[in-house]
């Protein structure tokens, strides 16, 4: 029996759906508003909920995500009087299972249902498999970094091939190798094929090995990396430079798992898994022919999307505390502190080259304050303190725009727009002082905890 | 015969030049084919030759930043040394150049994870491209 949660404001239709879960064997509580539904999906432990768009006190697709984010991690059925297709992938792009117009939903929801708590039975099965995720040095505990570690874990049980994507810098390689250490092929090679550094010419030999006078220089037998992977984990990083010749002859390696080498006369066979890892968009070099079709449709058995370091900014307390504590180990130091300044500074940057240009710019800073216990923001480079010092000053002149009431009353701001910028500075700044901590937030607000997640995510911030 | 070597494309500085770092243990041979291969296709760029394997490991310490090319020529014994530092290595893209192919030599260079592993037979000319590559790509 699954535990069913329906936030509606609709008496007609919760009355229906609560009879209808309970026909197929589970039980349903009713929320009546979006303040109530936040607080029951938080205090009881549901599988699913079916949330209706529009409340007395919310928009449900604003709301999504606080209810994919409690304890219970439920399904999210959306169930909307008037559906629109920007919604429909508003739900679908937040993490809903489906979204069913009202006058559909009698009809439709039994199936949906069905498969949404099948899906979850199975997930949860799985979930109980490997106790403790070898991490491999990737630090954060952000829920869009989390997310990513769950989709790692998932992969990682099994031996589909895994698409990693996301910018230069994100992690892409630490992410295939902890799939690789929490995979039943650890024992076994992790090999690194890096198809940006390699040239062409040398792609094929590289991968599949060489006979003893295949080409000028192969004085002797080769064997390549897809045979020393056997067993193990192939990782192509960068795997859109691949050249379209090499994909043809890989799409076969990866179709019959057998190959030869350049050279020679042979079949050799690898059992190998396939990591691959790309910051580029496959899809648009598949529109342009610059990348294969069905090969894309192999890799992509899994996707893992990492996320930029901007998007996950809660993480970059924790990543600097790593990364110096790693400097102040290589050169022998005490452990040294951060200055408020610091962390501030370094939040306000938007991170292009991701964890990578943390890491360089956290030497750069050890580096200028190798003597001071203490690293200050005037340790950073010019670049990112600039930048700290204009987002300073614009966002005082705001306030102090925001303020003076101007006297011509045309140009006065709706109130609305003006409560709305006056808000999301206030609950910036509460986040800054509390370090995130709701809790704590709440506290010195004097708001509820269910209303300051209301805030939150009116405003798109995370606590 | 060990040679090692080490340059920093990354952090080169305001005029555009890079820092290079090498050690030949017995610059004659083919450590010397080898220094004089990646000489050439590392160009203009100032070299620095150490002198023992100790002296580099400890370079690497405090000299090797983030995206570095590390190119090593190492049998079991130089790897061995590598892993102990393995952890200041993973900022680094490592080229390994393998005097010894076997199964349990080739495991333990993958454990190093390197950029590009080959063997030593070949005059030195995949490594001159890869290298020739990463630099492209590093400008």
């Amino acid at each position: 029996m699954a535990k069913i949660l329906v936030v509606d404001d609709d008496r007609n239709l919760t009355r229906v759906l609560i009879e209808q879960t309970r026909r197929m064997g589970h039980h349903a509580m009713v929320a009546s508003t979006m303040r109530d539904g936040v607080e029951n999906a938080r205090l009881g432990d549901f599988d699913l909920v079916l949330l209706d768009v529009q409340m007395p006190d919310g928009n449900g697709l604003d709301f999504l995500p606080t209810f994919k984010e409690v304890a219970s991690r439920p399904e999210v059925i959306i169930v909307t009087g008037k559906g629109d297709p920007a919604g429909a992938a508003k739900a679908i792009k937040s993490g809903a299972w489906c979204y069913i117009e009202k006058p559909h939903v009698t009809k439709d929801l039994n199936l949906h249902m069905a498969r949404a708590l099948q899906y979850r039975a199975e997930k949860n099965r799985a979930a109980r498999g490997p106790v403790v995720l070898k991490r491999e040095m990737i630090i954060g505990s952000s829920i869009k970094i989390n997310h990513c570690l769950d989709q790692l874990a998932q992969a990682a049980m099994s031996d589909v091939s895994v698409l990693i994507t996301g910018e230069t810098g994100t992690g892409k390689e630490l992410f295939a190798r902890a799939i690789h250490a929490n995979s039943r092929r650890s024992a076994k090679n992790f090999v690194v094929v890096d198809c940006a550094s390699l040239p062409e010419t040398l792609i094929e030999s590289t991968l599949f090995g060489h006979e003893k006078g295949a080409f000028t220089g192969a004085d002797r037998a080769m064997t390549g990396l897809v045979k020393q992977a056997d067993g193990g984990t192939l990782f192509l990083d960068e795997v859109g430079e691949l050249p379209i010749q090499t994909q043809k002859a890989f799409l076969r390696v990866l179709q019959e798992h057998s190959y030869r080498p350049v050279g020679g006369c042979d079949e050799l066979t690898s059992d190998f898994r396939l990591v691959a890892a790309t910051n580029r968009d496959l899809e648009k070099q598949v529109s342009v022919s610059a990348f294969r079709k069905d090969l894309l449709f192999r890799l992509k058995a899994s996707v893992i999307h990492l996320p930029p370091l901007k998007k996950r900014l809660e993480d970059l307390r924790s990543l600097t505390g790593y990364f110096v504590s790693r400097l102040c180990e290589r050169y022998g130091q005490e452990k040294k502190e951060f200055g408020v300044d610091f962390v501030a500074t370094l939040s306000a940057y938007d991170w292009p080259g991701n964890v990578r240009e943390l890491a360089q710019t956290l030497e750069h800073a050890f580096s200028a304050a190798f003597h001071s216990p203490t690293l200050y923001a005037n340790h950073l480079p010019d670049h990112i303190r600039i930048l700290q010092a204009q987002t300073a000053v614009q966002q005082s002149k705001t306030s102090l725009q925001a303020c003076q009431i101007p006297s011509d009353a045309l140009s006065l701001p709706a109130w609305r727009q003006f409560r709305d910028s006056y808000e999301k500075e206030y609950l910036q700044r509460l986040l800054a002082q509390t370090k995130g901590n709701v809790s704590a937030a709440s506290r010195v607000a004097d708001l509820s905890r269910t209303h300051l997640y209301q805030l939150l995510a009116k405003h798109d911030l995370q606590g | 015969m060990v040679c090692l070597l080490l340059f920093s494309p990354i952090m080169k500085d305001q005029a555009g030049d890079y820092a290079i770092f090498i050690y030949v243990r017995k610059p004659e041979g083919v450590g010397e084919a080898l220094a004089n291969i990646i000489g050439r296709a590392v160009g203009q760029h100032q070299l620095t030759i150490f002198a023992s394997p100790a002296e580099l490991t400890a370079s690497l310490r405090t000299a090797l930043h983030n995206g570095d090319i590390v190119i090593v020529q190492a049998d079991q014994n130089t790897l061995a040394e590598l892993l102990a530092c393995q952890e200041i290595l993973e900022i680094s893209r490592l080229i390994l150049i393998l005097t010894e192919i076997n199964e349990e030599t080739i495991a333990m260079a993958h454990r190093l994870r390197p950029r590009f592993l080959t063997g030593l037979d070949d005059e030195f000319l995949k490594v001159s491209a890869v290298l020739g590559k990463m630099l492209e790509a590093a400008a």
